[in-house]
């Protein structure tokens, strides 16, 4: 029996959609993390009167939920969609010494 | 003729047990990858690299020059960035300012310049309305003489204390405030049966007075005078009556007469008073410390301090922050600083990669910022992540 080749690897790859939602919200969590950062660098998230303006609230809420989904969510996504193909009948590479 | 493609049972057997392999690894992956990611830095931090903390001062350094330039500009009434918290952020400006010029001296003709302008804006008079107004117009450094605690202003003393332990030059005005402000508060905490002194009416936290006791030890270092008598007197009456015997930690807010309790055993006020005590008394800040960490809990090597003891419940408020599930925004972040410099470095790993989690820090050019925080959380982070040399002999 053969073990995953390289081939089936990057067709894996290729066909994992998760791969275009990760890149999506890795360049969106940047773009907005840019925002945040020129925004809230006097106050962040505190400030002194206790509550920020709510435009700044709620782009820090979307960057830490980006980097949340992004550190979390996203690896054990593409870990395991890449498993499921390469472990998967789908994942093996026809050849002489998978024939019966 | 369902029945025809349907799969065998081993054949669907054989798919869950890939799910459940790839599902396992997919965790598995995740488990060490994020903890790795958010943890990058902290031991860099435990060891006090002089490369990071010099890029986290620099955005300090940076803000007080801004502030500057609004105060300036502006005058004090229109600076927004006054009360309580712009009091914190100087305060902790100075003090982690200070204590990265203590463990690095090379380091001091860069930074003592923002250390005493930092230290000396926490005795503007803006920076301490929030406490006259709440003893109805009673100005803390007009009624020195007066009964009152106004501990609150323990923070800025602290702050002035360790800039005039770093500046031969400090101005001299400020100087002789704050010898009379030690001078006020080694009277008042010597008078008191609960080790307590007030910081509004009626009401005294344990952490304030921490704070001055602070500002006494550190004063004690820069003038010579001999405060160990007070010093021994607040730290027995820590010890018998400001910690709660059953958790560990100190009781957050308590009557300065009888010490009554009024509110809870909390993770907030033990974290900070920890530090502070640290500065006045080595096994005062470890028995804090000690009682702090039994309330430490952790997730996939991340860290995080529950607010409240057993058996007490609460919100979050301005002392703890948010309280989500149980652990507090303010307990985690303080408890890096006992973390650090009473050397427990897997709580201290695991707190950090918290706090790199939700702080985002972000590299800008040669300064590093944690932007959920803001200035006032730069100034806290600086400070607690350089704990250690500050701490009393």
């Amino acid at each position: 029996m053969s073990g995953p080749t390289w081939s089936s690897v990057t067709r894996a790859l290729g066909a994992s959609r998760p791969l275009w939602w990760i890149g999506g919200s890795a360049l969106a969590y940047l773009g907005l993390r840019l925002l945040f950062v020129r925004l809230a660098e006097a106050e962040g998230l505190l400030t002194p009167t206790g509550a920020p303006s709510v435009g700044v609230l709620v782009l820090g809420l979307a960057v830490l939920g980006l980097r949340l989904v992004l550190l979390f969510v996203a690896p054990a996504f593409l870990v395991y969609g890449l498993l499921e193909r390469l472990l998967g009948p789908a994942g093996h590479d026809p050849s002489p010494g998978d024939a019966p | 003729m369902a029945s025809a493609i349907r799969p065998t049972p081993a054949a669907a057997a054989r798919r869950w047990l890939r799910r459940a392999m790839a599902l396992g690894v997919a965790l598995g992956v995740v488990r060490l990858l994020a903890p790795w990611w958010c943890g990058r830095d902290a031991d860099g931090w435990f060891r006090g690299d002089p490369a990071l903390q010099r890029q986290l001062a620099e955005q300090l350094v940076r803000f007080e020059a801004r502030d500057d330039a609004q105060r300036g500009a502006t005058g004090p009434d229109g600076n927004r960035f006054a009360g309580e918290w712009a009091l914190v952020a100087h305060q902790m400006t100075a003090l982690g300012l200070a204590q990265l010029c203590l463990a690095h001296p090379d380091g001091q003709p860069r930074y003592v310049p923002t250390v005493r302008a930092a230290a000396v804006k926490t005795f503007l008079p803006e920076m301490r309305d929030f406490g006259t107004l709440a003893w109805s117009g009673e100005d803390a450094l007009a009624s020195l003489e007066g009964p009152h605690g106004h501990a609150y202003l323990a923070y800025a003393a602290l702050a002035v204390g360790m800039a005039r332990l770093l500046d031969q030059a400090f101005p001299a005005d400020v100087a002789r405030q704050h010898d009379a402000l030690v001078a006020a508060y080694e009277r008042r905490l010597l008078r008191s049966p609960t080790g307590l002194i007030e910081t509004y009416p009626d009401e005294a936290y344990p952490t304030d007075v921490a704070a001055v006791a602070a500002a006494i030890a550190v004063h004690g270092r820069v003038t010579g005078a001999d405060h160990r008598a007070v010093l021994a007197h607040w730290a027995e009456r820590v010890r018998t009556v400001q910690i709660d015997a059953q958790s560990g930690l100190v009781i957050q807010r308590m009557g300065a007469n009888d010490g009554a309790a009024h509110d809870a055993p909390r993770g907030s006020g033990t974290a900070l008073a920890a530090y502070f005590a640290g500065f006045a008394d080595r096994s005062v800040a470890q028995l804090l410390g000690e009682g702090l960490f039994r309330h430490e809990s952790s997730l996939w090597g991340f860290g995080a301090l529950r607010e409240y003891a057993d058996g007490y419940r609460g919100q979050g408020d301005v002392d703890s922050g948010p309280v989500l599930l149980g652990v507090s925004v303010s307990a985690t972040g303080f408890a890096l600083a006992p973390a650090r410099a009473l050397g427990r470095r897997e709580s201290f790993t695991r707190i950090y990669r918290t706090a790199d989690l939700f702080g985002l820090p972000v590299a800008l050019g040669d300064r590093l910022s944690f932007a959920t925080g803001g200035a006032v959380g730069n100034a806290l982070l600086l400070a607690m992540l350089t704990s250690g040399p500050e701490r009393a002999p």
